[in-house]
């Protein structure tokens, strides 16, 4: 599991590439926390284009950056969902709060426009 | 085919990966052998974070295919769960504070056919789900 952190404009990207279950959502965690914590940027792109695998650990993780952006009054974004993960995240109803784009660049587009 | 494996975090992504190799003999989607993926891995998160509470145990995992379905038993030896109608409750989670979603037996019941909880506080629990295949008339 890797993740890349990419600063563009008032966002951050991080790039998540594996797999995000409970054995890599510690390090995927403490990861986007300390990004979070350096308050460079108020928006938060998760880019899942190269995230093969996500349970309900990695919604855990998900929510749990969502909760920490929101008292910021900064915004989560994911991007890029495979359909198995876009499966995971609509059954939980995290669609419904987290908004997701079909891939980055409309993710970016996005967040030029409306935040 | 029966697995017996530490109930490490590094074996969720092991256990997922040959309980779907072992459904493959069944042709199945993408979809379903996603589905399949994702609720071993469930099941065995339970068993690794609840049952046993990250301490060392044994997971038992075995798999069986009759005509077009798929069995498949994750069973620990660990703490058991109290109330597993409550357990079973989308959202609900015994340990909010490590940032679990409460989403873990609404997914197994989701993307498999049937699911059976059999818990014991003290004993154990064993979770047995079964997705039915439906062979494909077309090419995959």
């Amino acid at each position: 599991m890797n993740i890349k952190f990419i600063y563009e404009n008032n966002c951050i990207i991080a790039v998540v590439d594996g797999e995000l279950d409970h054995h890599t959502g510690g390090k995927v965690r403490e990861k986007l926390k300390k990004e979070i914590e350096k308050d460079l940027a108020s928006n938060l792109i998760i880019d899942c284009e190269k995230l093969k695998f996500m349970d309900s650990s990695g919604l855990g993780v998900i929510l749990g950056r969502y909760k920490e952006l929101s008292a910021k009054d900064c915004n989560l974004i994911l991007s890029g969902l495979r359909p198995n993960i876009k499966k995971v995240i609509n059954l939980s109803g995290v669609d419904k709060i987290i908004k997701c784009y079909p891939d980055l660049n409309s993710a970016k587009s996005a967040v030029k426009e409306e935040y | 085919m029966e697995l017996k494996i530490p109930s490490l975090s590094k074996n969720e992504s092991f256990a997922r990966v040959t309980i779907a190799s072992f459904a493959s003999q069944l042709d199945p989607t993408v979809e379903e052998i996603n589905d399949i993926k994702t609720a071993v891995s469930e099941a065995v998160t339970n068993a690794i974070i609840h049952g046993y509470e990250n301490e060392m145990g044994e997971l038992y995992i075995s798999a069986k295919i009759t005509a077009n379905t798929v069995e498949i038993k994750v069973k620990d030896t660990g703490r058991g769960i109290e109330d597993v109608e409550k357990a079973r409750e989308p959202l609900f989670t015994s340990k909010p504070e490590l940032e679990r979603s409460g989403m873990g037996f609404t997914i197994i019941e989701n993307f498999m056919d049937e699911v059976e909880i059999l818990s014991k506080t003290g004993s154990g629990t064993q979770i047995t789900m079964r997705k039915k295949i439906v062979p494909s008339t077309t090419e995959k």
